[in-house]
């Protein structure tokens, strides 16, 4: 069952042509990495998805219905939720009250109750408190809950973003580079949590540079250069064609 | 409730017991003025700190403050409302025309923002000076207003003539304030209020709209500058355009610096520490009293950029100090 579909999809910044007419479809429970050199228009694609630009021509299909048109914070709500290349957190809060945002759009705490504490409020606060601990101890971070965003390490922080991410419940879930500035260590760990976030039955649409993660998690990936679909499939056959290697290595003279 | 909390209600108690006895240990009523322009004001930083909470500096808050105060004074005497209807009904007439304000100028950001406000205050005073003068009593304002009273037939009968007087229905109004301020600061509103200011396009994309959120702060912030300016009016009797212009907002912004920024008694400790040093102590120096003035706020600023409330964080090392050295 196709989850997420873009036609035609297009994106004009003057006179550069940043992404063009780019065709393509995720299916229900898929990994799909797309992957390109830099520049390439991959973050263009995700800022699109998600709502953050519009696209000049072409659509969005989520679920059946066009998305192209909406607010990114109208888009998260309907379950397509993203994490950012650059890491974006609520820096002065702790790795719990992160995740606690993350969910509160799901959550179904009102803020006239939160105001005035209800007792129904603060039920659904703690159930709310409950899911962020799960969530937190999905990601590895319980042990830093009470730790502030802005002090956790980089690998930590990346986590932490996964984990805002996933709190609120996404059906398909957008990951910028997620792997970005890791050493080996981290980067093991994260890909075998994002193989645990797939079998929890997400759909994941994985933008990265890291060649051998991408071939090691993904079913199928999408390779962009100069803001066009080169190629389309299995990382094994993606990886033999001669265009993607050029476009990433180069040709050899 | 646990142990700590329990010491933190005693020390409200305490301070709450201190403020309602000052009227016996002094009658001057001088002090009392003061006083009362000093609980005003904390009412008005609190409800400016509610949005600089969202990460924006309204600088037409002095003039939601004047829509509070002229529409408190228009209906007690042209419509001849009673107080006690015309301050809730002043607060929101502020509240409303913020949400108006709101929505069209919170899309943009910064500077941005910032430009569209300071339009604003101008407008409004403009509009208050140059229009309606008839109603609006033009640039020498509305003078005579009246300070109001509680009457309950063959009950009691209650003026708030005096100053003293007038210092408890502000205590009251202050206390209100500040508990309203600290149950939001606590519940998930505030939170998302700071998440908003931390990082809007994470709020986004998980899905809270930043814009809804936005526009309700500020106008939670204007209804207590609507209180503000209902109790100022009343209080002081004469209002004029030039109360509520750019300028009225700028000493404000300091106390709320000073204070301590997005902290709930941060606000309220900025206003008291400086109109105390400004009204009881810096009067002496005669000429230098504005230049000590600024002196004190650079100290502060310098030695602590969280403002008066990181006070015990910032001294504690240098007890440390001094104890290891002995």
């Amino acid at each position: 069952m196709i989850l997420l579909e873009v036609k035609n999809l297009t994106k004009q910044f003057g006179g550069l042509l940043a992404v063009n007419r780019l065709d393509f479809s995720i299916n229900q429970g898929e990994i799909i990495g797309l992957i390109g050199p830099n520049g390439a228009g991959k973050t263009t694609v995700f800022n699109m998805i998600t709502g953050t630009f519009r696209p000049t021509l072409g659509e969005v299909i989520f679920m059946g219905e066009e998305i192209g048109r909406l607010k990114p914070n109208q888009i998260a709500q309907l379950g397509v939720v993203r994490s950012f290349q650059l890491t974006n957190l609520f820096g002065d809060m702790t790795a719990i009250q992160n995740v606690i945002l993350g969910s509160h759009q799901k959550s179904g705490v009102g803020l006239w109750g939160s105001l005035w504490n209800t007792k129904s409020t603060r039920r659904k606060e703690m159930e709310c408190e409950r899911g962020a601990i799960r969530t937190l101890e999905f990601m590895g971070l319980v042990e830093h809950q009470k730790m502030l965003a802005k002090n956790l390490a980089h690998g930590q922080q990346r986590r932490l973003e996964v984990a805002v991410a996933l709190a609120a419940k996404p059906k398909v879930l957008l990951l910028d580079e997620p792997l970005q500035g890791m050493n080996h260590e981290e980067v093991r760990d994260m890909l075998n949590r994002i193989a645990e976030i797939r079998r929890e039955g997400k759909t994941i649409l994985l933008v990265e540079h890291n060649m051998r993660a991408v071939t090691s998690i993904c079913d199928r990936v999408i390779v962009l250069n100069f803001g066009e679909k080169i190629d389309e499939g299995s990382p094994q056959k993606v990886m033999q064609n001669p265009e993607v290697i050029e476009a990433y290595l180069g040709v050899e003279e | 409730m646990n142990k700590r909390s329990t010491t933190v209600w005693i020390g409200y108690g305490a301070l709450l017991g201190l403020l309602l006895t000052i009227p016996l240990f002094t009658d001057e009523a001088y002090v009392f003025h003061i006083l009362c322009l000093i609980g005003i004001n904390i009412i008005f930083a609190c409800s400016l700190n509610t949005i600089l909470n969202i990460g924006e500096l309204n600088l037409a808050h002095a003039a939601f403050m004047g829509i509070g105060a002229y529409a408190s004074t228009l209906l007690v005497m042209r419509l001849s409302f009673s107080f006690w209807l015309a301050m809730p009904l002043a607060m929101v007439a502020a509240a409303i025309i913020s949400l108006a304000i709101g929505f069209l100028t919170l899309r943009f950001k910064g500077a941005y923002f910032l430009l569209f406000t300071f339009l604003f205050a101008e407008l409004v005073r403009i509009l208050l000076s140059n229009f309606w003068i008839g109603l609006f009593g033009g640039i020498p304002g509305l003078t005579n207003i009246p300070r109001p009273s509680i009457q309950i037939p063959w009950l009691f009968h209650l003026e708030f003539s005096s100053n003293k007087d007038f210092y408890y229905l502000i205590l009251v109004m202050v206390v209100i304030t500040v508990f309203v301020m600290r149950r939001m600061d606590q519940s998930r509103l505030g939170m998302v209020f700071r998440a908003i200011s931390q990082s809007e396009t994470l709020t986004e994309s998980i899905g809270i709209s930043s814009m809804k959120f936005k526009i309700l702060g500020c106008a939670i912030g204007c209804l207590f500058a609507g209180l503000a300016g209902s109790l100022y009016a009343h209080f002081v009797r004469i209002i004029t355009p030039a109360d509520f212009s750019i300028h009225a907002v700028l000493t404000p912004i300091a106390y709320v610096v000073v204070g301590g920024m997005g902290s709930v008694f941060g606000p309220v400790i900025g206003t008291s520490f400086l109109m105390i040093l400004s009204h009881f102590f810096l009067r002496e120096f005669g000429l230098y009293e504005l230049l000590l003035y600024g002196v004190i706020i650079v100290l502060i600023i310098r030695f602590m950029p969280e403002g008066l409330i990181s006070l015990p964080r910032v001294i504690s090392p240098w007890f440390g100090k001094l104890l290891t050295r002995e």
